[in-house]
């Protein structure tokens, strides 16, 4: 054993010799070329050194030109590995949205239900990010999310957000609009909405990107009730594909994700307090939803473009349980324009 | 689907050469020149645009000419030529991330008669970090 070992000793030492005196002769005729080159260089006459430069300036010029003429700052290399610098977008969206929502027999009723008017702002600023959901209008702060970027890769990014994840609703206000009186939401507690808490892990490929949240996920009150609350885990993963197609982009996406039970029954479970005639008490699972996206965006102009997307949404069928739902797969469409400041 | 410039018409470039009375026939040559549309715009900076561009000329004479397209190293690639006429057109499938001029010179000395840029823009620009693709 001790023969094999300074068997292999020897012939590591003897490779490292052989190793070694081929990188120093190496290194010794790259040496002496660039001395060669050197004095050759010298021996160049001044008129043709004053060319070169000529040239070089004029090479400078056009690349500075080019630079200008394609709005390129040549000192921005774009480097996915650092974090954002400051950068910012505004957009106003105006879109017509046909939605639907779990609830039982909750429909979009009046004109207004359908339009949406979004003002969508992202700001970066040296890796914390304010943004909106880019695709959505929404009015409201629901769609935004606010984090930090802990570690920013070529081709993946770790990032700590915190976001709404689940929207609230108000029973009253949601039968006001309706054309008729729902009696399963009648006197039912108001719903926060879920905010959260995530680690949100990016990979990006050439053309897609692919994005999970885990979240520690909590109800906001909207009552004094200390016990009207629920917190869980909510774990979200949405991969997303570019197709461009002439001037179109076309996404196809595809998203898993899972709500902790506790969550889930501060939805759409039945309290005690909420048990009437038509409304048993009921208690939900955990639950998952599963959702397929399609959406295009073409430019009308250098400010407008022209958006239409579709979701279907899947949620456990269990969820169908609960005297509140009447639905377990959602469609949502939208088509609008929006103006890029 | 595009801009109001676009329905502009690029107007004409009047070359003045010879001498003489070819000269004075040729100084009050007359070109117009359109390049329809003459702005092109794609989703993000840096991708290929396209577009089917329409490119009209008219003549007061009646020159052998012939359409160019610029490319990158300034080098000219012919599309199509008339001769005996003093009017043309062409449709071109435009696909190009950058500026792209056409000209029309003439086929004998190759001379400028007129020119005009298709100009590519974008909504966004590509220095924005990827976003999350998401719409509900």
């Amino acid at each position: 054993m001790i023969t094999m070992c300074k068997k292999s000793l020897i012939y590591r030492l003897t490779r490292s010799v052989v190793i070694s005196v081929f990188v120093v002769a190496y290194a010794f005729s790259v040496i002496s070329f660039a001395e060669g080159a050197q004095e050759e260089a010298s021996s160049v006459s001044k008129d043709a050194a004053n060319e070169q430069q000529a040239e070089q300036s004029s090479l400078l010029a056009k690349a500075v030109k080019l630079a200008k003429e394609k709005r390129i700052d040549p000192n921005n290399t774009n480097s996915p590995v650092t974090k954002d610098d400051f950068e910012w977008l505004f957009v106003v969206d105006l879109s017509l949205n046909k939605s639907q929502t779990i609830l039982a027999d909750v429909e979009q009723t009046e004109s207004w239900d359908y339009l949406q008017l979004g003002l969508l702002l992202d700001v970066y600023y040296k890796g914390f990010f304010l943004q909106t959901n880019s695709r959505r209008s929404l009015a409201s702060i629901d769609g935004g999310e606010f984090g930090y970027q802990i570690i920013v890769r070529d081709n993946w990014q770790l990032d700590v957000l915190i976001k709404t994840y689940i929207e609230g609703f108000e029973a009253e206000k949601i039968i006001e609009h309706q054309e008729e009186y729902i009696s399963q939401l009648a006197g039912l507690d108001d719903r926060g909405s879920t905010g959260g808490l995530a680690l949100r892990y990016s990979h990006f490929f050439d053309n897609s990107i692919f994005f999970v949240d885990v979240a520690a996920a909590r109800a906001i009150e909207i009552t004094d009730d200390e016990d009207d609350y629920a917190s869980g885990l909510i774990i979200d993963s949405f991969y997303s594909y570019l197709l461009p197609y002439r001037n179109w982009d076309i996404y196809f996406g595809a998203g898993l994700t899972f709500y902790q039970q506790a969550l889930i029954d501060y939805y759409i479970g039945v309290d005690a307090d909420e048990v009437s005639a038509v409304r048993p008490l009921f208690k939900a699972n955990s639950s998952y939803r599963a959702q397929l996206e399609v959406y295009a965006q073409y430019p009308l102009s250098s400010h407008w473009s022209f958006n239409a997307g579709i979701t279907q949404s899947f949620y456990s069928s269990s969820i169908k349980r609960s005297p509140l739902v009447d639905k377990s797969a959602l469609t949502q469409f939208m088509a609008g324009v929006k103006y890029v400041f | 689907m595009y801009s109001s410039v676009s329905r502009g018409i690029a107007l004409l470039t009047v070359i003045i050469t010879g001498t003489g009375q070819a000269a004075n026939a040729e100084e009050k040559a007359q070109v117009s020149f359109s390049v329809q549309p003459q702005q092109c715009v794609t989703m993000r900076q840096g991708r290929d645009c396209f577009a089917t561009v329409k490119i009209q000329w008219q003549h007061t004479l009646s020159p052998a000419v012939c359409l160019y397209q610029m490319t990158k190293d300034q080098t000219h690639k012919q599309l199509k030529c008339w001769s005996n006429s003093n009017q043309g057109q062409a449709v071109i499938e435009f696909e190009s991330s950058e500026n792209i001029h056409y000209q029309l010179r003439t086929f004998e000395g190759d001379k400028l008669i007129a020119d005009a840029e298709v100009v590519v823009s974008w909504l966004h620009k590509n220095n924005t970090r990827r976003r999350r693709w998401r719409l509900f």
